[in-house]
């Protein structure tokens, strides 16, 4: 009876232990640009100042891409999330964004995918990080003072405003898009 | 005896006269960052791709103060040195003046008698030596006011609602003779700016207006301007009654909140290449309605 339990919870520490480390091994950047077609995010992610800056804190994929550990709802958006990442093994094997080329065509798809899961998720990743209760105006500039308090106001989620901050901005073609969907409904 | 009458009523007058110009000491200054716009028309600063905040402008009438009091001397050093600010890919200047500042601080004070009022502009003059573009005046300071709220936007942005990109220098420049206008501006509905000014060279004064066109006259409230350089910095004082009366002059009155901005066309340029206010508002001894740039003109 007793070696039953010992053996069952050593099983379980060692299938949850190797699930755990699976999932954080493949939250590596180096395990996302493993795949050749990551390495163009990345290069852009460099330049950023999200990744260097005056204090050295920096970002990887994963602190964006994927959702954290820090409460229960974020570990099962974690497993579902790896579970449907085998989509992106797909589109890897098919070629979908393996050039240059093939990646610009496809960006705005792309980027549309993850503004649309951050703003369903109230742009949690961002604030496993940023706080608007912990801004400090001093140390802000009156227009971003003014528009984090309007954005308070409206019930506003980070990722509304702060889109291509991380990788090549492909925004302002929404905008362009919007504008001949709203043109072609008048005309 | 006339004399003796005559006598004593100038006395009187210059008596009353030298009282009126208030003693500038007891008036707290504001300070004002005056920035270069280069081609930021008011289209430019409705286009939401160049100007994120449009939404706020146009659903939560944002002025333009709140955000950019603070950061108007950045804006200023991007433009004249040609660089595009914020999120916009738009260049606001295409020839950059070589070594020109991006933005003046001005000391701005202003007081009221009951019947005229003052207002004084103090700055330093930043590094000149630009190309001559109106040799007569080294200096020019107007100041443009509405009839307290009666141009649509002026609340929001001052005097961009006069500045158009279809102006003569202007990125889309029909010519090079449009000058400032209001859309639908009209005199009979007090739909138009009053515009008041120093010239430090000819003619000294100008009142004219700001309508469907600029004009240059009109005005009969501005009776005195003086401007003078004391030891490194430029001091204007412009005079001006109360209550107007002219054509394209605004009645100055208790109670309403005035629409105002201001622009300094020093080194001797004229058009679009002055260093100009962000919009501000005035009243006479009336409180602060609850906006940070609204300015408290009392009574001396």
């Amino acid at each position: 009876m007793l070696r039953m339990i010992v053996i069952g919870v050593l099983g379980g520490v060692i299938v949850w232990g190797g699930l755990n480390t699976g999932m954080e091994w493949t939250n590596r950047s180096e395990f996302c640009m493993s795949c050749h077609e990551m390495t163009i995010p990345f290069e852009e992610l460099k330049k950023t100042v999200h990744y260097k800056n005056r204090s050295g804190t920096t970002v990887q994929c994963a602190d964006c891409h994927v959702a954290s550990s820090k409460t229960p709802t974020d570990y099962v958006f974690k497993s579902v999330q790896k579970i449907m990442a085998a989509r992106d093994v797909v589109g890897h094997i098919q070629g979908t964004v393996d050039t240059p080329e093939k990646y610009e065509a496809y960006r705005l798809t792309m980027a549309k995918r993850v503004w649309e899961r951050m703003k369903d998720r109230d742009s949690k990743e961002c604030r496993n990080c940023h706080d608007f209760k912990t801004m400090d105006p001093e140390k802000q500039k009156d227009r971003s003072v003014v528009k984090h308090e309007g954005a308070i106001e409206d019930g506003k989620t980070c990722i509304d405003c702060h889109k291509g901050i991380a990788h090549k901005p492909v925004h302002q073609l929404l905008e362009q898009e919007e504008a001949a969907t709203s043109a072609k409904k008048e005309g | 005896m006339m004399k003796k009458i005559a006598f004593v009523v100038t006395s009187a007058l210059l008596a009353g006269g030298a009282f009126a110009a208030p003693d500038w000491s007891k008036i707290p200054p504001r300070k004002m960052t005056l920035f270069y716009p280069g081609q930021s028309s008011l289209e430019w600063v409705m286009n939401k791709p160049d100007h994120s905040a449009v939404p706020d402008i146009v659903d939560k009438k944002r002025p333009c103060a709140k955000c950019h009091e603070g950061d108007a001397n950045e804006i200023g050093a991007n433009i004249v040195a040609g660089k595009p600010v914020g999120s916009s890919k738009t260049v606001l200047e295409p020839t950059p003046p070589a070594g020109k500042a991006g933005s003046i601080p001005v000391m701005f004070q202003a007081a009221h008698d009951g019947n005229k009022i003052y207002f004084r502009f103090e700055w330093v003059p930043p590094k000149t030596g630009g190309k001559k573009l109106d040799a007569k005046n080294e200096v020019k300071l107007t100041m443009m006011f509405d009839g307290g709220g009666t141009v649509e936007g002026s609340e929001i942005n001052g005097c961009w609602a006069t500045c158009h990109t279809d102006l003569r220098t202007m990125k889309n420049a029909k010519d090079d003779k449009t000058t400032k206008h209001i859309k639908n501006g009209d005199l009979a509905s007090g739909k138009f700016m009053d515009l008041i000014q120093y010239r430090s060279g000819e003619k000294g004064l100008v009142d004219g207006y700001v309508a469907e066109a600029r004009h240059m006259d009109g005005g009969k409230a501005l009776i005195k301007t003086e401007g003078k350089k004391e030891g490194n910095k430029w001091v204007v004082t412009l005079e001006r009654t109360l209550a107007g009366g002219g054509k394209g002059d605004h009645a100055i009155t208790a109670g309403k909140v005035y629409n105002f901005g201001f622009a300094v066309h020093e080194d001797y340029t004229n058009a679009r290449f002055h260093y100009v206010s962000l919009g501000y508002q005035f009243g006479l001894d009336k409180p602060n309605p609850g906006v940070k740039s609204y300015i408290d003109i009392q009574k001396q």
